[in-house]
Protein backbone atom coordinates (compact mmCIF):
# COMPACT_ATOMS: atom_id res chain seq x y z
CA UNK A 1 0.00 0.00 0.00
CA UNK A 2 1.25 3.41 -0.77
CA UNK A 3 2.03 6.50 1.16
CA UNK A 4 0.36 9.74 0.19
CA UNK A 5 1.41 13.23 0.93
CA UNK A 6 -0.43 16.42 0.28
CA UNK A 7 1.31 18.61 -2.26
CA UNK A 8 1.37 22.31 -1.62
CA UNK A 9 -0.54 24.28 -4.20
CA UNK A 10 1.17 27.61 -3.55
CA UNK A 11 4.87 27.26 -2.93
CA UNK A 12 7.02 30.31 -2.13
CA UNK A 13 10.39 30.43 -3.88
CA UNK A 14 13.35 32.55 -2.72
CA UNK A 15 13.90 35.61 -4.91
CA UNK A 16 15.82 38.89 -4.92
CA UNK A 17 13.95 42.12 -4.44
CA UNK A 18 15.44 45.58 -4.82
CA UNK A 19 13.75 47.98 -2.44
CA UNK A 20 13.40 51.73 -2.48
CA UNK A 21 14.75 53.63 0.54
CA UNK A 22 11.27 53.57 2.07
CA UNK A 23 11.36 49.74 1.99
CA UNK A 24 8.83 49.30 -0.80
CA UNK A 25 9.88 46.87 -3.60
CA UNK A 26 11.30 48.62 -6.62
CA UNK A 27 12.30 45.62 -8.72
CA UNK A 28 11.93 41.82 -8.50
CA UNK A 29 14.17 39.13 -9.99
CA UNK A 30 11.88 36.66 -11.78
CA UNK A 31 13.40 33.70 -13.60
CA UNK A 32 16.74 35.48 -13.84
CA UNK A 33 15.32 38.70 -15.24
CA UNK A 34 14.87 41.87 -13.28
CA UNK A 35 11.34 43.22 -13.51
CA UNK A 36 10.59 46.76 -12.45
CA UNK A 37 7.65 47.27 -10.13
CA UNK A 38 5.04 49.37 -11.89
CA UNK A 39 2.62 49.60 -8.97
CA UNK A 40 1.94 48.19 -5.53
CA UNK A 41 -1.64 46.97 -5.57
CA UNK A 42 -1.78 45.92 -1.96
CA UNK A 43 0.38 45.19 1.02
CA UNK A 44 -0.26 43.67 4.43
CA UNK A 45 1.54 42.07 7.35
CA UNK A 46 0.64 38.56 8.49
CA UNK A 47 1.56 37.11 11.86
CA UNK A 48 0.68 33.45 12.19
CA UNK A 49 1.59 30.34 14.13
CA UNK A 50 2.87 32.53 16.96
CA UNK A 51 1.78 29.77 19.35
CA UNK A 52 4.35 27.35 17.89
CA UNK A 53 8.14 27.15 17.98
CA UNK A 54 8.18 28.36 14.39
CA UNK A 55 6.20 31.62 14.29
CA UNK A 56 5.60 33.39 10.99
CA UNK A 57 5.85 37.14 10.46
CA UNK A 58 5.64 38.32 6.86
CA UNK A 59 5.13 41.53 4.92
CA UNK A 60 3.16 40.68 1.80
CA UNK A 61 3.11 42.75 -1.38
CA UNK A 62 0.83 42.34 -4.36
CA UNK A 63 2.80 43.96 -7.16
CA UNK A 64 2.32 44.77 -10.80
CA UNK A 65 5.64 44.29 -12.54
CA UNK A 66 6.78 45.22 -15.96
CA UNK A 67 5.16 44.49 -18.43
CA UNK A 68 1.92 44.26 -16.46
CA UNK A 69 1.94 40.93 -14.62
CA UNK A 70 0.65 40.60 -11.06
CA UNK A 71 3.00 38.84 -8.66
CA UNK A 72 2.91 38.13 -4.93
CA UNK A 73 6.07 38.54 -2.90
CA UNK A 74 6.70 38.68 0.79
CA UNK A 75 9.52 39.55 3.09
CA UNK A 76 10.18 37.17 5.98
CA UNK A 77 10.60 39.81 8.66
CA UNK A 78 12.65 37.63 11.00
CA UNK A 79 15.29 36.84 8.36
CA UNK A 80 14.70 39.71 5.90
CA UNK A 81 14.55 37.18 3.05
CA UNK A 82 12.26 37.68 0.07
CA UNK A 83 10.06 35.02 -1.49
CA UNK A 84 7.96 34.91 -4.62
CA UNK A 85 4.75 32.91 -4.87
CA UNK A 86 4.31 30.57 -7.82
CA UNK A 87 6.92 29.10 -10.13
CA UNK A 88 9.34 31.81 -11.27
CA UNK A 89 8.94 30.82 -14.93
CA UNK A 90 5.15 31.00 -14.65
CA UNK A 91 5.42 34.33 -12.92
CA UNK A 92 7.73 35.52 -15.66
CA UNK A 93 5.01 34.79 -18.17
CA UNK B 1 -8.06 -36.67 12.04
CA UNK B 2 -9.29 -33.35 13.34
CA UNK B 3 -7.51 -31.41 16.06
CA UNK B 4 -9.67 -29.19 18.27
CA UNK B 5 -8.44 -26.70 20.82
CA UNK B 6 -10.57 -25.32 23.63
CA UNK B 7 -9.81 -22.57 26.09
CA UNK B 8 -12.37 -23.13 28.84
CA UNK B 9 -14.29 -20.13 30.14
CA UNK B 10 -12.51 -17.97 27.57
CA UNK B 11 -14.67 -14.85 27.92
CA UNK B 12 -14.45 -15.06 31.71
CA UNK B 13 -10.70 -15.47 31.53
CA UNK B 14 -10.37 -12.36 29.39
CA UNK B 15 -12.64 -10.41 31.76
CA UNK B 16 -10.52 -11.53 34.74
CA UNK B 17 -7.35 -10.40 32.97
CA UNK B 18 -8.94 -7.09 31.97
CA UNK B 19 -9.98 -6.33 35.53
CA UNK B 20 -6.74 -7.73 37.01
CA UNK B 21 -8.57 -10.22 39.22
CA UNK B 22 -6.96 -13.55 40.19
CA UNK B 23 -8.20 -16.51 38.20
CA UNK B 24 -9.15 -18.34 41.39
CA UNK B 25 -11.45 -15.58 42.65
CA UNK B 26 -15.15 -16.11 43.28
CA UNK B 27 -16.22 -14.53 40.01
CA UNK B 28 -18.70 -14.92 37.19
CA UNK B 29 -19.56 -13.01 34.04
CA UNK B 30 -22.29 -10.45 34.58
CA UNK B 31 -25.19 -10.32 32.13
CA UNK B 32 -25.30 -7.55 29.55
CA UNK B 33 -27.69 -4.75 30.46
CA UNK B 34 -30.02 -5.63 27.59
CA UNK B 35 -29.93 -9.40 28.18
CA UNK B 36 -31.81 -11.65 30.64
CA UNK B 37 -30.33 -11.27 34.10
CA UNK B 38 -28.51 -14.59 34.22
CA UNK B 39 -24.86 -14.98 35.10
CA UNK B 40 -22.42 -16.29 32.53
CA UNK B 41 -19.43 -18.58 32.97
CA UNK B 42 -17.97 -18.74 36.47
CA UNK B 43 -14.68 -19.79 38.00
CA UNK B 44 -14.35 -23.31 39.52
CA UNK B 45 -14.20 -21.68 42.96
CA UNK B 46 -17.58 -20.00 42.36
CA UNK B 47 -18.93 -23.24 40.93
CA UNK B 48 -17.98 -24.96 44.20
CA UNK B 49 -20.48 -22.63 45.90
CA UNK B 50 -23.23 -23.76 43.55
CA UNK B 51 -22.95 -21.00 40.95
CA UNK B 52 -23.32 -22.08 37.35
CA UNK B 53 -23.82 -20.38 34.01
CA UNK B 54 -27.45 -19.50 33.38
CA UNK B 55 -28.32 -19.01 37.04
CA UNK B 56 -30.34 -15.92 37.86
CA UNK B 57 -28.16 -13.13 39.26
CA UNK B 58 -30.07 -12.93 42.56
CA UNK B 59 -29.84 -16.67 43.10
CA UNK B 60 -26.13 -16.73 42.21
CA UNK B 61 -25.40 -14.01 44.76
CA UNK B 62 -27.56 -15.80 47.34
CA UNK B 63 -25.55 -18.96 46.85
CA UNK B 64 -22.21 -17.15 46.84
CA UNK B 65 -22.44 -13.82 48.71
CA UNK B 66 -18.89 -12.78 47.82
CA UNK B 67 -19.40 -13.37 44.11
CA UNK B 68 -17.75 -10.83 41.81
CA UNK B 69 -19.81 -10.10 38.72
CA UNK B 70 -17.52 -9.01 35.89
CA UNK B 71 -18.91 -7.18 32.86
CA UNK B 72 -17.93 -9.11 29.74
CA UNK B 73 -15.46 -7.52 27.34
CA UNK B 74 -16.49 -8.77 23.89
CA UNK B 75 -13.91 -6.62 22.06
CA UNK B 76 -11.00 -7.96 24.05
CA UNK B 77 -12.40 -11.48 23.74
CA UNK B 78 -12.69 -11.15 19.96
CA UNK B 79 -9.17 -9.75 19.73
CA UNK B 80 -7.74 -12.58 21.83
CA UNK B 81 -9.69 -15.13 19.80
CA UNK B 82 -8.38 -13.62 16.57
CA UNK B 83 -4.82 -13.83 17.89
CA UNK B 84 -5.40 -17.50 18.71
CA UNK B 85 -6.69 -18.23 15.20
CA UNK B 86 -3.84 -16.33 13.57
CA UNK B 87 -1.27 -18.26 15.59
CA UNK B 88 -2.87 -21.55 14.54
CA UNK B 89 -2.94 -20.38 10.93
CA UNK B 90 0.75 -19.61 11.17
CA UNK B 91 1.23 -23.34 11.71
CA UNK B 92 -0.34 -23.85 8.30
CA UNK B 93 -3.76 -24.88 9.60
CA UNK B 94 -7.00 -24.00 7.82
CA UNK B 95 -8.90 -23.12 10.96
CA UNK B 96 -12.65 -23.32 11.53
CA UNK B 97 -14.19 -21.69 14.56
CA UNK B 98 -17.69 -20.80 15.68
CA UNK B 99 -17.10 -20.05 19.34
CA UNK B 100 -14.57 -17.71 20.97
CA UNK B 101 -11.82 -19.73 22.54
CA UNK B 102 -12.44 -22.79 20.38
CA UNK B 103 -11.01 -23.81 17.02
CA UNK B 104 -10.42 -26.94 15.02
CA UNK B 105 -8.62 -27.94 11.87
CA UNK B 106 -7.87 -30.99 9.78
CA UNK B 107 -4.43 -32.28 10.74
CA UNK B 108 -3.78 -34.66 7.87
CA UNK B 109 -2.14 -32.14 5.56
CA UNK B 110 0.13 -30.81 8.31
CA UNK B 111 1.68 -34.07 9.47
CA UNK B 112 4.49 -34.13 6.91
CA UNK B 113 5.06 -30.42 7.34
CA UNK B 114 5.59 -30.75 11.09
CA UNK B 115 6.90 -34.31 11.30
CA UNK B 116 3.99 -36.21 12.82
CA UNK B 117 1.24 -35.84 15.40
CA UNK B 118 3.52 -35.56 18.37
CA UNK B 119 5.41 -32.54 17.05
CA UNK B 120 2.26 -30.94 15.64
CA UNK B 121 0.38 -31.20 18.93
CA UNK B 122 3.40 -29.90 20.81
CA UNK B 123 3.45 -26.88 18.51
CA UNK B 124 -0.29 -26.36 18.90
CA UNK B 125 0.19 -26.43 22.66
CA UNK B 126 2.93 -23.85 22.27
CA UNK B 127 0.68 -21.35 20.50
CA UNK B 128 -2.08 -21.52 23.13
CA UNK B 129 -2.09 -18.52 25.48
CA UNK B 130 -0.07 -19.07 28.63
CA UNK B 131 -2.27 -19.50 31.67
CA UNK B 132 -5.46 -20.03 29.69
CA UNK B 133 -5.51 -23.77 30.48
CA UNK B 134 -5.86 -24.66 26.80
CA UNK B 135 -6.84 -28.22 25.99
CA UNK B 136 -6.50 -30.28 22.83
CA UNK B 137 -8.69 -33.05 21.49
CA UNK B 138 -8.00 -35.28 18.48
CA UNK B 139 -10.70 -37.34 16.80
CA UNK B 140 -11.98 -38.31 13.35
CA UNK B 141 -14.95 -35.90 13.49
CA UNK B 142 -15.29 -32.30 14.54
CA UNK B 143 -17.88 -32.84 17.25
CA UNK B 144 -15.94 -35.66 18.89
CA UNK B 145 -12.69 -33.68 18.68
CA UNK B 146 -14.36 -30.71 20.36
CA UNK B 147 -15.81 -32.88 23.12
CA UNK B 148 -12.44 -34.56 23.56
CA UNK B 149 -10.82 -31.14 23.94
CA UNK B 150 -13.37 -30.20 26.61
CA UNK B 151 -12.55 -33.36 28.56
CA UNK B 152 -8.80 -33.34 27.99
CA UNK B 153 -6.33 -32.67 30.79
CA UNK B 154 -4.42 -29.42 30.55
CA UNK B 155 -1.08 -30.83 29.49
CA UNK B 156 -2.01 -33.83 27.32
CA UNK B 157 -4.19 -34.17 24.25
CA UNK B 158 -7.24 -36.41 24.45
CA UNK B 159 -7.10 -38.70 21.40
CA UNK B 160 -10.26 -40.60 20.43
CA UNK B 161 -9.90 -43.09 17.59
CA UNK B 162 -12.80 -44.12 15.38
CA UNK B 163 -13.20 -47.37 17.35
CA UNK B 164 -13.40 -45.49 20.63
CA UNK B 165 -15.89 -42.86 19.52
CA UNK B 166 -19.08 -44.63 20.59
CA UNK B 167 -17.71 -45.47 24.02
CA UNK B 168 -16.41 -41.90 24.44
CA UNK B 169 -19.67 -40.23 23.43
CA UNK B 170 -22.08 -42.55 25.25
CA UNK B 171 -21.82 -41.10 28.79
CA UNK B 172 -21.72 -37.42 27.71
CA UNK B 173 -24.75 -35.22 28.34
CA UNK B 174 -27.09 -34.93 25.38
CA UNK B 175 -27.04 -31.14 25.99
CA UNK B 176 -23.69 -31.14 24.22
CA UNK B 177 -25.43 -32.05 20.97
CA UNK B 178 -26.39 -29.23 18.60
CA UNK B 179 -30.13 -29.34 19.27
CA UNK B 180 -32.57 -26.62 20.17
CA UNK B 181 -33.73 -26.12 23.76
CA UNK B 182 -37.29 -27.47 23.18
CA UNK B 183 -35.90 -30.66 21.60
CA UNK B 184 -33.44 -31.08 24.47
CA UNK B 185 -36.29 -30.60 26.94
CA UNK B 186 -38.28 -33.23 25.02
CA UNK B 187 -35.41 -35.70 25.38
CA UNK B 188 -35.08 -34.85 29.05
CA UNK B 189 -38.78 -35.40 29.67
CA UNK B 190 -38.68 -38.93 28.26
CA UNK B 191 -35.56 -39.83 30.19
CA UNK B 192 -33.00 -39.49 27.42
CA UNK B 193 -30.09 -37.84 29.22
CA UNK B 194 -26.94 -38.97 27.43
CA UNK B 195 -25.59 -39.00 23.92
CA UNK B 196 -25.47 -42.78 24.14
CA UNK B 197 -29.23 -42.85 24.71
CA UNK B 198 -29.77 -40.61 21.68
CA UNK B 199 -27.52 -42.83 19.57
CA UNK B 200 -29.50 -45.88 20.63
CA UNK B 201 -32.69 -44.49 19.10
CA UNK B 202 -33.81 -45.88 15.80
CA UNK B 203 -33.81 -43.47 12.89
CA UNK B 204 -37.62 -43.32 12.95
CA UNK B 205 -37.66 -42.50 16.66
CA UNK B 206 -34.93 -39.88 16.23
CA UNK B 207 -36.86 -38.36 13.35
CA UNK B 208 -39.97 -38.20 15.53
CA UNK B 209 -38.13 -36.46 18.38
CA UNK B 210 -35.86 -34.19 16.39
CA UNK B 211 -37.62 -33.53 13.14
CA UNK B 212 -35.82 -33.49 9.84
CA UNK B 213 -34.04 -30.21 10.53
CA UNK B 214 -32.24 -31.46 13.60
CA UNK B 215 -31.75 -35.08 12.63
CA UNK B 216 -28.06 -34.30 12.14
CA UNK B 217 -27.69 -34.39 15.93
CA UNK B 218 -28.65 -38.09 15.86
CA UNK B 219 -25.98 -38.75 13.22
CA UNK B 220 -23.45 -36.85 15.32
CA UNK B 221 -24.38 -38.91 18.37
CA UNK B 222 -23.69 -42.06 16.35
CA UNK B 223 -20.30 -40.71 15.25
CA UNK B 224 -21.52 -40.22 11.70
CA UNK B 225 -20.68 -36.54 11.46
CA UNK B 226 -19.23 -36.46 7.98
CA UNK B 227 -19.86 -32.78 7.34
CA UNK B 228 -16.59 -31.25 6.10
CA UNK B 229 -14.93 -28.46 8.05
CA UNK B 230 -15.45 -25.05 6.60
CA UNK B 231 -12.29 -23.13 7.50
CA UNK B 232 -12.50 -19.38 7.68
CA UNK B 233 -10.90 -17.05 5.19
CA UNK B 234 -8.02 -15.40 7.02
CA UNK B 235 -8.38 -11.62 7.18
CA UNK B 236 -6.34 -9.74 4.61
CA UNK B 237 -4.87 -6.67 6.22
CA UNK B 238 -4.47 -3.50 4.21
CA UNK B 239 -2.64 -0.45 5.49
CA UNK B 240 -2.36 3.08 4.21
CA UNK B 241 -0.84 6.02 5.97
CA UNK B 242 -0.01 9.65 5.43
CA UNK B 243 2.81 11.56 7.09
CA UNK B 244 2.75 15.26 7.73
CA UNK B 245 5.79 17.46 7.45
CA UNK B 246 4.80 19.17 10.65
CA UNK B 247 2.25 18.21 13.32
CA UNK B 248 -1.31 18.85 12.22
CA UNK B 249 -3.77 20.13 14.76
CA UNK B 250 -6.71 21.14 12.59
CA UNK B 251 -9.57 18.70 12.30
CA UNK B 252 -10.33 19.70 8.70
CA UNK B 253 -6.85 18.70 7.56
CA UNK B 254 -7.02 15.39 9.41
CA UNK B 255 -10.42 14.68 7.90
CA UNK B 256 -9.11 15.34 4.40
CA UNK B 257 -6.17 13.03 5.01
CA UNK B 258 -8.57 10.36 6.28
CA UNK B 259 -10.73 10.75 3.17
CA UNK B 260 -7.71 10.26 0.93
CA UNK B 261 -6.68 7.14 2.83
CA UNK B 262 -10.21 5.71 2.74
CA UNK B 263 -10.41 6.27 -1.01
CA UNK B 264 -7.11 4.47 -1.43
CA UNK B 265 -8.26 1.58 0.77
CA UNK B 266 -11.55 1.24 -1.07
CA UNK B 267 -9.83 1.37 -4.46
CA UNK B 268 -7.29 -1.27 -3.46
CA UNK B 269 -9.98 -3.54 -2.03
CA UNK B 270 -12.03 -3.22 -5.24
CA UNK B 271 -8.96 -3.99 -7.30
CA UNK B 272 -8.39 -7.15 -5.28
CA UNK B 273 -12.02 -8.15 -5.63
CA UNK B 274 -12.65 -7.86 -1.89
CA UNK B 275 -14.37 -5.47 0.46
CA UNK B 276 -13.62 -3.99 3.85
CA UNK B 277 -15.01 -5.58 7.01
CA UNK B 278 -13.38 -3.40 9.62
CA UNK B 279 -11.03 -0.47 10.09
CA UNK B 280 -8.48 0.53 12.69
CA UNK B 281 -7.61 4.21 12.87
CA UNK B 282 -4.15 4.95 14.20
CA UNK B 283 -2.57 8.34 14.75
CA UNK B 284 0.97 9.01 15.88
CA UNK B 285 0.84 11.99 18.16
CA UNK B 286 3.56 14.46 18.96
CA UNK B 287 5.55 13.40 21.98
CA UNK B 288 5.92 9.73 20.94
CA UNK B 289 2.42 8.71 21.92
CA UNK B 290 -0.33 7.27 19.81
CA UNK B 291 -4.09 6.99 19.51
CA UNK B 292 -6.17 4.14 18.12
CA UNK B 293 -9.82 3.37 17.46
CA UNK B 294 -11.38 0.25 15.95
CA UNK B 295 -14.38 0.39 13.66
CA UNK B 296 -16.42 -2.73 12.96
CA UNK B 297 -18.44 -2.22 9.80
CA UNK B 298 -21.89 -3.72 9.87
CA UNK B 299 -21.56 -4.95 6.29
CA UNK B 300 -18.43 -5.39 4.24
CA UNK B 301 -18.19 -2.44 1.88
CA UNK B 302 -15.99 -0.43 -0.45
CA UNK B 303 -18.31 2.56 -0.50
CA UNK B 304 -16.19 5.57 0.40
CA UNK B 305 -19.22 7.52 1.61
CA UNK B 306 -20.09 4.81 4.13
CA UNK B 307 -16.48 4.41 5.22
CA UNK B 308 -16.24 8.17 5.68
CA UNK B 309 -19.45 8.25 7.69
CA UNK B 310 -18.11 5.60 10.03
CA UNK B 311 -14.66 7.11 10.35
CA UNK B 312 -14.75 10.90 10.47
CA UNK B 313 -16.72 11.32 13.73
CA UNK B 314 -14.03 9.38 15.59
CA UNK B 315 -11.31 11.79 14.49
CA UNK B 316 -12.69 14.39 16.90
CA UNK B 317 -11.41 12.20 19.75
CA UNK B 318 -7.75 12.58 18.74
CA UNK B 319 -6.25 14.25 21.80
CA UNK B 320 -3.18 16.01 20.34
CA UNK B 321 -1.61 17.22 17.08
CA UNK B 322 -0.67 14.27 14.89
CA UNK B 323 2.43 13.51 12.86
CA UNK B 324 1.04 10.53 10.99
CA UNK B 325 -2.37 9.09 10.28
CA UNK B 326 -2.77 5.43 9.31
CA UNK B 327 -5.75 3.23 8.62
CA UNK B 328 -5.56 -0.55 8.82
CA UNK B 329 -8.37 -2.46 7.17
CA UNK B 330 -9.51 -6.04 7.11
CA UNK B 331 -10.20 -6.67 3.44
CA UNK B 332 -11.55 -10.19 3.78
CA UNK B 333 -15.08 -9.32 2.68
CA UNK B 334 -16.51 -10.65 -0.55
CA UNK B 335 -16.85 -8.71 -3.74
CA UNK B 336 -19.65 -6.20 -3.53
CA UNK B 337 -22.17 -6.59 -6.30
CA UNK B 338 -22.81 -3.38 -8.18
CA UNK B 339 -26.48 -2.74 -8.81
CA UNK B 340 -26.84 -1.26 -12.27
CA UNK B 341 -29.59 1.22 -12.93
CA UNK B 342 -31.88 0.82 -15.90
CA UNK B 343 -31.77 4.50 -16.85
CA UNK B 344 -28.45 6.28 -17.17
CA UNK B 345 -28.81 9.96 -16.43
CA UNK B 346 -27.07 12.48 -18.65
CA UNK B 347 -25.13 13.82 -15.68
CA UNK B 348 -23.91 10.34 -14.83
CA UNK B 349 -22.90 9.84 -18.43
CA UNK B 350 -20.90 13.08 -18.44
CA UNK B 351 -19.23 12.05 -15.19
CA UNK B 352 -18.43 8.64 -16.61
CA UNK B 353 -16.89 10.13 -19.75
CA UNK B 354 -14.91 12.65 -17.70
CA UNK B 355 -13.49 9.89 -15.57
CA UNK B 356 -12.66 7.92 -18.68
CA UNK B 357 -10.73 10.84 -20.14
CA UNK B 358 -8.93 11.37 -16.86
CA UNK B 359 -8.01 7.70 -16.75
CA UNK B 360 -6.53 7.98 -20.25
CA UNK B 361 -4.51 11.05 -19.28
CA UNK B 362 -3.20 9.38 -16.14
CA UNK B 363 -2.33 6.25 -18.08
CA UNK B 364 -0.36 8.30 -20.60
CA UNK B 365 1.27 10.85 -18.30
CA UNK B 366 1.21 9.36 -14.83
CA UNK B 367 -0.81 9.85 -11.68
CA UNK B 368 0.49 13.36 -11.19
CA UNK B 369 -0.98 14.59 -14.46
CA UNK B 370 -4.43 15.21 -13.02
CA UNK B 371 -4.66 16.65 -9.55
CA UNK B 372 -7.46 17.79 -7.32
CA UNK B 373 -7.25 20.99 -5.30
CA UNK B 374 -8.64 20.63 -1.82
CA UNK B 375 -9.14 23.29 0.84
CA UNK B 376 -6.97 22.87 3.91
CA UNK B 377 -6.99 25.99 6.08
CA UNK B 378 -8.75 28.52 3.93
CA UNK B 379 -8.85 30.92 6.87
CA UNK B 380 -5.06 30.97 7.17
CA UNK B 381 -3.13 34.14 6.32
CA UNK B 382 -0.43 32.02 4.68
CA UNK B 383 -1.36 31.12 1.09
CA UNK B 384 0.68 27.92 1.10
CA UNK B 385 -1.46 26.57 3.93
CA UNK B 386 -4.82 27.35 2.34
CA UNK B 387 -4.98 24.79 -0.47
CA UNK B 388 -3.26 21.55 -1.39
CA UNK B 389 -3.12 19.15 -4.30
CA UNK B 390 -3.86 15.45 -4.20
CA UNK B 391 -3.91 12.92 -7.05
CA UNK B 392 -7.33 12.90 -8.62
CA UNK B 393 -9.53 9.93 -7.85
CA UNK B 394 -12.91 9.12 -9.32
CA UNK B 395 -14.59 8.86 -5.94
CA UNK B 396 -17.29 11.52 -5.66
CA UNK B 397 -16.47 12.53 -2.09
CA UNK B 398 -15.22 16.00 -3.03
CA UNK B 399 -16.36 18.67 -5.34
CA UNK B 400 -13.72 18.66 -8.06
CA UNK B 401 -11.75 21.84 -8.61
CA UNK B 402 -9.42 20.66 -11.33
Amino acid sequence: MGTHSLQQLTIPHPTRVICAPNGVPHAVDIAGRRRTVVAVRDQWIAQDRWWTDDPVERHFYELIVDPGRVVFVFCELRSSEWFLYGHPRAAAG
Amino acid sequence: MIIAVALPRFSLHIALLTHRIPVDALAALAPRPDAPQHVGACTPQAAAHGVRAGLRVAEAIARCPGLLLLPPDPDATAAAHERLLVRLEHLGAAVASDTPGEACFVADGLLRLHGGYEVLIRRVHAVLPVGAMGRIGVAPTRFVAQQAAHHAPTQLPYVVTRDEMAAFLAPLSMHALPISAPRAQGFWDVGIRTIGAVAALTRAAALEHLGRNELRAWHIARGEDDEPLLPRTPPQPLRVHVRFDEPVDTLATIEIAARILLEELARTARTRGTSLRGLILRARLIGHSSWMREIALRDATTDVARLTLATLPLLTHIPAPIEELAIDADASGGQIAQQLSLASLARDERTRRTHEVIAHIRAAMGDGAVMRAIPLETWSDLPERQWALIPYSSSPSHTPRE
